[in-house]
């Protein structure tokens, strides 16, 4: 058997976890599985920020999951941009969790890869060379959609999310 | 992480009132607890499979025993199943 390995989402005040979400779309709430249409993004202003992590609920017999890498496949539309805190090099370490804002976001500051990483950008237990030998989460992922007032409505890409296991 | 704190399963949408019980729960959509790696699917099995490899760790005897599992899951049509629910939990919101 594989290790088990599942997204999960934060929101509100009181940090609460959505497991193995819908998907991911950002909006004008903070939300998990939020509708889009209903809670669109007003051009020129950002979206609530996305809090996630992977979280391994089963090992299946393997030892170690390490190098976590995330990132976004499609182009964003106009000038919007998509911004995060993982990052490859100066990683800021373990995020503590404060509520989603919709305002500039101080986390995520660094534009979100679009194609693969080529090590891993987003950390465990604080560092990038980080493992998990048991159950448990990695770091949060923070990110978020920044548009311009030039931007248009409706853009679809794909957030990936991937990990090494060693058995 | 917030363990002690109320968690949803996005898959059946019940709410638990702490990891611990999430993870023991049979989820209803996929007849499987989140600790089983079949109730997330044929993809998430293909991910595995590829996460092993990266990880120079997909042995012959594993890569069998995924294949089988990828098998099943198809069969299952577990896919089917959590793609449908996650239409409805769209149309709840």
């Amino acid at each position: 058997m594989p290790a088990t390995v599942q997204v999960n989402e934060y929101n509100g005040a009181g940090e609460t976890k959505t497991a193995n979400p819908s998907d991911v779309d950002m909006g004008s709430v903070d939300s998990a599985n939020l509708d889009p249409v209903a809670n669109p993004i007003v051009q020129g202003d950002n979206s609530f920020e996305k809090v996630h992590t992977l979280e391994v609920t089963a090992m299946g017999g393997s030892s170690e999951i390490n190098t976590i890498k995330i990132w976004r496949t499609g182009a964003m539309p106009g000038s919007t941009l998509h911004v995060t805190n993982a990052r490859e090099t100066t990683y800021g370490g373990a995020e503590t969790y404060v509520q989603p804002i919709a305002t500039t976001s101080t986390k995520a500051t660094q534009t979100m890869p679009s194609s693969e990483p080529t090590g891993a950008n987003l950390g465990i237990a604080g560092t990038l060379s980080g493992a998990l030998s048991s159950t448990g989460e990695t770091d949060r992922l923070y990110h978020q959609i920044q548009t311009d007032i030039t931007d248009v409505a409706g853009n679809t890409t794909t957030m990936n999310y991937q990990y090494d296991e060693v058995a | 992480m917030a363990k002690d704190k109320k968690v949803t399963c996005g898959t059946c949408l019940v709410i638990f009132a702490d990891n611990d019980t999430y993870l023991k729960h049979q989820c209803e959509i996929t007849g499987y607890k989140p600790t089983s790696s079949k109730h997330f699917g044929r993809k998430f099995l293909m991910q595995s499979k590829a996460a092993l490899k990266r990880g120079n760790s997909l042995t012959k005897t594993r890569e069998e025993q995924l294949d089988i599992e990828i098998a099943n899951s198809k069969e299952e049509e577990t896919d089917s199943k959590i793609a449908l629910a996650r239409i409805e939990n769209k149309k709840k919101k």
